[in-house]
This record gives structure tokens, sequence and C-alpha cells, in this order.
């Protein structure tokens, strides 16, 4: 019996569609030379979401249950201050919790040295 | 105004070139309005409360570093740390949500400390530059096998008995 290849053809959804014809929009702008490519490619693969989500496939799973990509749910929404001051400061002053605070604190030194 | 506040003509620069700068660097940083607040709900933080602090932690920061440091420099929630938090302290370690930005609080306190000290440049000193720019190379090559090879390629495959 011959073996299954390495690797097949993925989820083809409204998600990958736009991905992939937002990918091909922008490498070809870059290699056209075109003035601001990258910010014309994601405002192009933007634009082109709306329709693409609309028309082809159901994208509820990675948004929130909405089967489109782009949807108009107003212009205003007041801020949600619920978790505000929800950290539980003094609680995770424990030993358990170093571990987490030098990972934490490990991790922004590296973001900031690429900086450097 | 503005060219007297930012020292534009010292800096070589005039307003319309700031301008357009600043709006690609929003369409370029935009998407952590829409990812981070994702991220986080799979720790139990509600979407909307997320986006919220997403949003406003952001724009306090970005202005805060433009006018008082005077650099032009987006700061917003990183994309490793939201992950971190997610993934391998809430979830995998079953740490209460609510503690978790208890213990990122305490390394942000932490930061201060060790930046004041001048031991962070020592820190990162320590790590070769080798390291430093393999970790970067190391995190693209992970972001491009979650977008693009493993939904679209589908690899590994999934039919092979692995």
């Amino acid at each position: 019996m011959a073996k299954p290849p390495l690797t097949g053809v993925g989820i083809i959804n409204a998600i990958t569609l736009v991905f992939l014809a937002g990918l091909f929009i922008t490498i070809i702008l870059v290699v056209k030379k075109v003035k601001g490519a990258m910010v014309l490619g994601m405002v192009l693969t933007t634009l082109l979401a709306w329709p693409v989500g609309r028309w082809f496939g159901d994208a509820s799973v990675v948004n929130h249950g909405v089967k489109t990509l782009i949807n108009f749910d107003g212009i205003y929404a007041a801020p949600d201050f619920s978790w505000f001051l929800k950290a539980d400061i003094l609680g995770s002053l424990k030993y358990s919790y170093i571990p987490i605070i030098f990972a934490c604190c490990l991790l922004i030194c590296s973001i900031v040295s690429q900086l450097l | 105004m503005f060219t007297k506040i930012f020292e534009l003509k010292a800096n070589h620069s005039n307003f319309k070139t700031e301008a357009i700068a600043g709006l690609t660097t929003f369409i370029a940083g935009m998407y952590i309005i829409v990812v981070n607040p994702t991220i986080l709900k799979y720790a139990g933080i509600p979407y909307s409360a997320g986006l919220t602090a997403t949003v406003l932690l952001s724009a306090f920061c970005t202005i805060a570093m433009g006018w008082y440091a005077k650099n032009p420099i987006l700061v917003a929630p990183g994309m490793g740390i939201n992950a971190y938090f997610t993934y391998s302290v809430v979830l995998a370690q079953g740490v209460r949500p609510a503690l978790a930005l208890g213990a990122i609080f305490w390394s942000g306190v932490f930061f201060v400390i060790i930046s004041a000290l001048n031991i962070r440049t020592a820190i990162i000193k320590a790590i070769p530059s080798t390291v430093r720019l393999g970790g970067a190379v190391g995190i693209g090559l992970l972001s491009q096998l979650l977008v693009f090879i493993i939904p679209v390629l589908s690899w590994p495959n999934p039919r092979l008995p692995v």
C-alpha cells in the first residue's frame, strides 16, 4: 500500500482564501515595487475580506459565532471596564508564582533586546 | 506646534513625513486590537474587556512614548506574552486569570526595577546576538507554520499514522 504524502490540501474556507489572496496581492505589489506596497496589500486584503466572508464559507469558528468575516456593529460602543482592577496583586505574591514573574520579565527583556 | 514639540527640524523630518509614518505604523499594528482580546478570551477575559484594555493601554503608552521619550515607536501588548499568559499559565498550569494578571503586574514592576538598576542591559548583553536573532527568526517561522503551512497545506498530513 502506497504511503500517503507528507502534505495535503488543508481546510479551504473564507479565512484561508482571504489570506492566500492577500498574500498573492501583496507579493505582486512588492515585486512591482509599488510605493507603500505592504500597506496597500493590507488595505486591499481587508477590503477583500468583506465580500469573500459574505459570499463564501462560514467563519463562525474564528469570528465569535458570526458567519461573516467583517460585520458592521455600529459606530460607537461603550468601553467594558468589567475587568478593571481585577488583577489579584497580593494573591500573586506567592513563592509558586515567582517562575511566572521571572519568565514574563525575561520575555519582555528579550523583546526589548531585539529593539536595541 | 508639532514641529516645535517633537523637534522635527532637528531630526531632519517634517509633519507630512511623520503623519504618513504614523498612519503606516497604525495600519501595520492595528491587528493587535483584534488579536490580543481574541487570545485573552480563551483565558476567560471577556472580549470587550480585553479590547478596551488593549486600546486604552496602547494609546496611552504610545502617546507617552512619543510625547515624553520623543521616540516614534508603537507600544502595544506583545504577541508572545499574551500567548504565554493564556496558553501556558492559565490553560496549561490552571492558574486563575486574576492571579495570572497579578503575576504579570509584578513582572512589570520587576522589569522597571532591573531597568532602573541597569541590570536589564547586563541580562540583554548576556544573551548572545545569535540567540537573540535566532529567537526572532524562530518566532517568525512558527507564525508561518501556524498561519500558512498547517491550515493551507495541512502539514503534517492528518491522514499520516503519526
